[in-house]
């Protein structure tokens, strides 16, 4: 594995901003009126913002969108999509922003919603909230998603799959929430790191202080979770059995026995992957040189 | 190239359910002096055969058991007694990989070794060490033995035998075994019984086809997604890319071509007749691999061929898939070589009920309309 350096994952806190240098950084916040001051000092330190993660527990409707957020790159995960005539009066400003707006899944009427932002033209995604999901309004959105014809934004994670998916690889999709620990990994104000943010609010840390990442490919539960995939491979029944494995990699196997839906909808989106893959290669051009 | 089987040890650290090694009592390892032997007996061999090369598979019990040391002075004593011919010797290696470590690897990268042929069970308690066969020990070592071998760079393929225990869900371990191995290959075989079924794991030709059958849609449908799978990728080259890619059991070809050596020195035709002791060509303490190479017993496996092709095989559409099937299962049967096997009927029934159905692919394709082979 090529040793890249990671991408550090944290709540906004300065003293720890203040403590990195020339690092890439995602910076998590709920609040709005931080995001010039974050990228400022993220700036300042010579660090390099790859995305500011905003959590906000009302209506993507109530978001003050800014202008002057023009060129930051955002994640938003907001709960529900609200009126649909506030939010219509931001769109053109949502347009021109470098944002992907994140509805949850635990809002069943999300579905429909995200169904309409791509339309409008705004990248989003869902927000996965494993015991609320609704696997058969998720392959509505999927099927959309990857196979409409008709012009629209994308859609995560069904975007990333279809366009990372590679038969000779597993597809780790949880880069689209970094929580991906080839990429990223999660820090606290202490400087306790983790493998993802599950991991980081449980307290099970991989590590402390940022002196030990140069060394973090060397670190044994580093090492572990990257074959941590393993262990569905050791039990007698299972997701290692589930002929979309490769691209869920047992995410939902916590749920799956109350909600079995993930197996079907993980299956036909690998069909949907196989499709665009396979289209692809039938539209590739032929490469000309280059003057 | 001549492949040898090569068994320096009958030991094993697994109790696997339908291995034929493990039920001897008193398993014995190779000495260092008829190790020597051999190296002199093969360097002699390839100075005979200019043009010959010779493959050692590194067979068992399970051969890591002989430890390091010993591999360490099997490569010295390559080094040492087949100085002009080395380079036509080739090595592989089968394991069940639970006992790999680091060092094991720079040695068989001496050896030049880049690929390791192994063996891989999920269903739980067939294989593993002790009389439970505790599978999650072993699959938990295997699992290891896996990722060095992958941060090594070095290769790996394994075989999945097919047991009565897999036959209720068919597609449950090919979606298992397919999510394992995503690249390189796997096998599909069936478990050979000899003697008593006394665990009854036994299958017969017909559950072995419909077995190949509930697997092969999908397999088809997506190959490009899926690693090389055989026997599908076998039927599919030799039918439709003329190639012919048969295991060792149906190339009708294996009369000159193999050799089993076995911890005494004991030589037989390959690793199924050695553990059956189903034939002889003495031992190389008494004569040389040139010899037995030449053992005037091999002849009959060429003439079962002429015999096949004028009687039980004659006008046979799917001949060249398997020559009859593997000469030892013959003689396990009926106590003689000169008989087609029933894994031939396994064979035919899946073809024509799975595989010519939904490939769309005909006989006639490949030998015109009178369906026969020109001989």
């Amino acid at each position: 594995m090529r040793e890249r350096e990671h991408i550090l994952v944290f709540h906004f806190d300065e003293n720890l901003v203040n403590r990195l240098h020339n690092k890439r950084v995602v910076v998590i916040t709920s609040d709005f009126e931080k995001v010039h001051h974050i990228c400022k000092l993220v700036n300042d330190r010579h660090n390099s913002l790859h995305c500011l993660v905003i959590h906000h527990k009302g209506s993507l409707a109530s978001i003050p969108f800014n202008e002057n957020w023009r060129g930051i790159p955002m994640a938003i995960f907001a709960n529900e999509m609200g009126p649909f005539k506030e939010m219509m009066a931001k769109l053109q400003l949502m347009r021109s922003l470098s944002t992907r707006i994140f509805l949850s899944s635990a809002n069943k009427a999300n579905f429909t919603n995200l169904h309409i932002l791509a339309s409008l033209g705004i990248d989003c995604g869902i927000s996965f909230d494993e015991n609320n999901i609704d696997w058969e309004a998720m392959n509505d959105l999927m099927t959309y998603a990857v196979y409409s014809k008709v012009n629209h934004a994308s859609v995560e994670p069904f975007q990333f799959v279809t366009q990372a998916y590679e038969p000779s690889r597993f597809t780790e999709f949880s880069s689209v929430y970094f929580d991906n620990p080839q990429t990223y990994l999660h820090i606290d104000k202490d400087e306790n790191i983790a493998l993802n943010s599950k991991d980081l609010k449980q307290g099970n840390f991989i590590a402390k202080g940022l002196d030990v990442l140069p060394g973090i490919y060397g670190n044994e539960k580093f090492v572990e979770s990257l074959h941590a995939w393993q262990s569905f491979f050791l039990k007698e029944n299972g997701c290692a059995y589930c002929q979309a494995w490769r691209i869920c990699l047992g995410k939902f196997s916590e749920s799956y026995d109350k909600n079995p839906g993930c197996r079907q909808f993980f299956i036909d989106l690998m069909e949907g992957a196989d499709h665009f893959r396979a289209l692809q290669h039938k539209n590739k051009r032929k490469e000309l040189w280059q003057p | 190239m001549a492949t040898i089987i090569f068994k320096p040890t009958e030991k094993c650290n697994s109790n696997c359910i339908y291995c034929d090694v493990v039920v001897k009592k008193q398993p014995k390892t190779m000495s260092f002096e008829l190790l020597e032997h051999i190296f002199k007996n093969i360097d002699e061999y390839l100075k005979a055969k200019p043009q010959e090369r010779i493959q050692l598979v590194w067979h068992g019990g399970e051969p890591l058991l002989l430890g390091e040391d010993y591999f360490l002075k099997a490569a010295e004593m390559q080094d040492k007694y087949c100085p002009e011919t080395k380079h036509r010797i080739q090595h592989a290696i089968q394991s069940n990989l639970t006992l790999l470590n680091q060092n094991f690897i720079n040695i068989f990268r001496r050896m030049g070794i880049d690929q390791i042929g192994t063996s891989f069970e999920p269903i739980a308690n067939m294989r593993g060490p002790g009389a439970k066969r505790d599978s999650l020990a072993y699959n938990t070592q295997f699992m290891k033995g896996i990722n060095l071998l992958e941060q090594n760079n070095i290769g790996w393929g394994f075989i999945y035998v097919v047991t009565k225990k897999a036959l209720a869900r068919p597609l449950d371990i090919f979606f298992y075994l397919s999510n394992l191995k995503l690249t390189g290959s796997f096998m599909l075989n069936p478990v050979l019984v000899y003697g008593e079924d006394k665990e009854n794991i036994g299958i017969t030709s017909e559950e072995y086809a419909d077995f190949l059958g509930a697997i092969f849609p999908q397999w088809w449908k997506y190959r490009d997604r899926y690693p090389i799978v055989n026997p599908f990728k076998m039927f599919t080259e030799n039918l439709v890319e003329n190639k012919l890619t048969t295991g060792c059991e149906d190339t009708g070809m294996c009369a000159y071509g193999h050799v089993y050596i076995g911890p005494s020195g004991e030589a037989s035709q390959c690793g199924r007749a050695g553990d059956w002791e189903i034939i002889s060509y003495g031992n190389i303490n008494e004569r040389s691999l040139i010899d037995i190479m030449q053992d005037e017993q091999r002849e009959q496996f060429i003439k079962r061929n002429d015999v096949l092709l004028a009687g039980e095989c004659k006008d046979c559409p799917f001949w060249e898939f398997c020559h009859g099937g593997c000469p030892l299962d013959s003689f396990i049967q009926t106590k003689s070589f000169m008989h087609r096997t029933n894994r031939c009927e396994g064979k035919k029934l899946f073809l024509e009920k799975y595989f010519f159905p939904i490939t769309g692919i005909r006989l006639e394709d490949k030998y015109g309309k009178d369906n026969k082979k020109n001989n």
